[in-house]
């Protein structure tokens, strides 16, 4: 029901924006690199393993080199 | 749609990160069980997270909201999505969440950074190898 609701709602904006002529900037902007500083912002906070156990952020680059994906939801 | 791309992308890039000493890990906002099935459905091999109360999104300035999933340009670059194979499945987790890379360490050194602006925008998995290649040898 909910995949249909978002399906339908997903359509009916794709044809609103193409009857108004809208258009996607094209490219991919990068952003600058941020300063290490920000990393403060995240000290202390934790993230959940799949068996449900807290696990430190920081602990995940403490030692080694990561790519660290957000992603925008599990579907 | 735009997760399972964002999926398929990381995953296309994940051997060659692992060739550069780089680990992959991805966090996501829905629950264990989520990310258990998200991982099998996928084939994700590296680490995976959640945070559910979206703390670590907050803290990395990541960006939310109706507009940045639902506007326009979001919506015509679902339209090329589309085009190229991927379809809304049913998602799991924070609808209005968006996303971003990070390449980190060892330390607090960022090596790469990239917040998502929309639904859709996602950094280039080239500029992402290319960041951990020129930060190898340190």
């Amino acid at each position: 029901m909910q995949l249909i609701v978002m399906n339908r709602i997903f359509i009916g904006l794709l044809a609103g924006c193409l009857v108004m002529g809208c258009t996607a900037k094209s490219g991919i902007k990068e952003k600058a690199m941020k300063n290490p500083q920000m990393l403060e912002a995240v000290s202390g906070l934790t993230v959940r393993n799949l068996e449900g156990k807290s696990v430190s952020l920081e602990a995940l680059w403490a030692k080694r080199r990561v790519a660290i994906v957000f992603l925008r939801h599990f579907g | 749609m735009f997760a399972r791309q964002q999926a398929a992308a990381i995953i296309k890039i994940q051997a060659e990160l692992n060739t550069l000493g780089v680990s992959l890990v991805a966090i996501g906002n829905g629950s264990p069980e989520q990310a258990r099935d998200f991982a099998d459905k996928f084939g994700f091999t590296g680490e995976l997270f959640v945070d559910e109360g979206l703390q670590t999104y907050k803290a990395f300035g990541l960006k939310r909201g109706f507009w940045k999933t639902l506007g326009p340009a979001s919506v015509v670059r679902g339209f090329k999505t589309m085009g190229q194979g991927f379809r809304q499945g049913r998602s799991a987790g924070d609808l209005w969440q968006q996303g971003g890379i990070f390449v980190i360490g060892p330390g607090n050194r960022i090596l790469f950074s990239h917040i998502n602006e929309r639904a859709g925008d996602q950094a280039d998995p080239k500029a992402v190898l290319e960041a951990c290649r020129i930060n190898s040898n340190i």
